[in-house]
């Protein structure tokens, strides 16, 4: 186990190190700003990095206003971003430009990129808040999917057969109980995040929470932290602490069994599993059980929710993908 | 004299104060407004018999649409293909991509069954574009956070983008389209809306 653990942590330092490295040193000149065909249709765009100190807002059209202080202290606000000064240019927000030449491996001119960016992403999103979406490094794509198919069979000829059975037989108040007991013995996997974070008061949340619902809340099949007292539980992983300190996902990875995941999140999982009460339980059989058992429980809570993503999805795999990376990247801000 | 100017222009003052909180809080009142005017509708058991079904359908797609603004949305998600049609081929795509939209949204509504909404806080900027935060608590307590991107056109605020815990759905369907040919996206949304 520990072993699988060093090798995790390694492959993962050795994913994210070339993304690191090219975050701590802005690049030289704009030239070296690369952007990538994958081929005459796909394109991957190139980034841009700002400094925090420029706000990014769009201007409604598909492109941004750049707002900036300038060395008197005065605020300008430019629409292009070649009349940014170039000290502006490093690490920070990415700015999405669009890239639009079939040919690989090009080096993006600001000029060039500005006409492109016109031409393609007119209909960018709209955003102040700095939630701009960012590309999924997929280079397993078709690994990933042969598993996607392997958990969408899982999913409809066993698991959702044995929850919607069990959810005929137990009600509904009672599995939502069960699902209050598991969350609160997983207590110690989102203490422990919050305190890696330095979120001293989500940490002390987490043991007020644990205490309440153990006791009042009996043995944590009730809520009653949030019933009596409203307090609101946390949602912290270690995957969510990796992501805190700046560590980027890595390659996208949909496990069999587990579903989406990535590099930074799988090791998320490993570290999490020492927190994890469950995996304490001897022989190891019936810790398996239990997990088992929790997620019959969870999704006979939850049947329907990948039937409408499917439902509604031209590309499900694509689709969960992004929903998956998205909902990482929510969880991260949190 | 000069106390009576200073009352007029108090009172100018004051009504001015006065129509900025309620100019300000245009987007959520009228997310709320069309929220309520759904769950008024799901929940009236008068249309509840099964030969009201389509009444009802058509009620609850009515006061969606007045509230969603479905060419933003079809832009945007379309993105590059979006400056590629025809105006015939944007309204085409506009009318097919609301209507799985509409559906999405309507299957999701049907569920509804005394979840409540909190509305959480509305920005806006000064260019027309605003967000508004709400929270959905269902009936197993779940607490969900959404977010409806809204975009002013005359007095109304129009939705263009809905957010369930950060998945966006128009970058959703943007990431999709990105990598299909607009000949096949087309077509697998046409059988997609006939599935009904």
């Amino acid at each position: 186990m520990r072993k699988i653990f060093v090798a995790f942590v390694c492959s993962a330092l050795w994913t994210i190190q070339p993304a690191v490295s090219s975050f701590a040193q802005p690049p030289e000149s704009l030239s070296e700003l690369k952007a990538t065909s994958i081929d005459g249709q796909t394109k991957r765009f190139g980034q841009f990095y700002l400094v925090p100190d420029v706000d990014v807002a769009s201007d409604g059209f598909g492109g941004y206003f750049y707002s900036y202080k300038d060395k008197r202290g005065n605020k300008t606000t430019t629409n292009s971003i070649d009349s940014l000064p170039k000290g502006l240019l490093m690490a920070g927000k990415p700015v999405q430009v669009a890239f639009n030449d079939a040919a690989t491996e090009v080096p993006v001119r600001v000029a060039e990129s500005r006409t492109s960016q016109h031409e393609v992403s007119e209909p960018s999103a709209h955003d102040e808040s700095g939630e701009f979406e960012g590309e999924i490094y997929d280079p397993i794509e078709p690994v990933n999917r042969a598993f996607f198919y392997f958990n969408d069979k899982l999913y409809f000829w066993v698991l959702k057969p044995i929850a919607k059975g069990y959810g005929k037989v137990f009600p509904e108040p009672l599995r939502v109980s069960v699902r209050n007991f598991f969350h609160n013995i997983f207590m110690p996997v989102r203490a422990v995040n919050c305190l890696l974070q330095g979120k001293i008061k989500g940490f002390g949340t987490e043991i007020t929470r644990f205490v309440v619902n153990s006791t009042m809340g009996v043995c944590g099949f009730g809520d009653a932290a949030k019933t009596a007292f409203d307090i609101d539980k946390r949602d912290e992983d270690f995957g969510q602490t990796l992501g805190f300190y700046g560590l980027g996902p890595g390659i996208y990875i949909n496990w069999p069994l587990l579903g989406p995941s990535n590099i930074r999140d799988t090791v998320g999982i490993v570290g999490d599993g020492f927190l994890n009460p469950v995996n304490y339980v001897e022989p190891f059989k019936y810790s398996l059980a239990i997990k088992g058992y929790d997620q019959v429980n969870r999704t006979s809570l939850s049947l329907g929710q990948y039937e409408a993503l499917k439902k509604a999805a031209f590309d499900p795999y694509i689709s969960l993908r992004e929903a998956y990376y998205e909902n990482r990247c929510y969880k991260i801000r949190k | 004299m000069s106390i009576n100017l200073f009352r007029v222009s108090l009172f100018f003052f004051l009504t001015l104060v006065m129509a900025l909180p309620s100019l300000a809080g245009q987007p959520m009142e009228q997310i709320r407004e069309t929220t309520d005017k759904i769950i008024s509708i799901v929940g009236d058991q008068a249309l509840k018999s099964p030969e009201k079904a389509k009444e009802r359908k058509r009620l609850i797609r009515q006061a969606v649409d007045e509230r969603f603004d479905w060419e933003e949305m079809s832009r945007r998600s379309l993105a590059r293909h979006w400056k590629r049609r025809t105006e015939d081929e944007k309204k085409e795509f506009i009318y097919f991509f609301g209507k799985l939209l509409e559906r999405t949204y309507l299957e999701q509504v049907e569920n509804y069954s005394g979840e409540k909404v909190l509305y959480l806080n509305e920005t806006v900027d000064g260019k027309g574009f605003g967000d508004v935060r709400i929270k959905i608590i269902t009936k197993q307590e779940t607490e969900i956070p959404v977010r409806y991107k809204v975009k002013k056109n005359g007095d109304g605020w129009y939705v263009y983008d809905i957010s369930v815990e950060g998945r966006s759905l128009i970058n959703n369907y943007r990431k999709q389209f990105q990598r299909m040919s607009y000949k096949k996206l087309i077509k697998q949304l046409k059988a997609k809306v006939a599935q009904e």
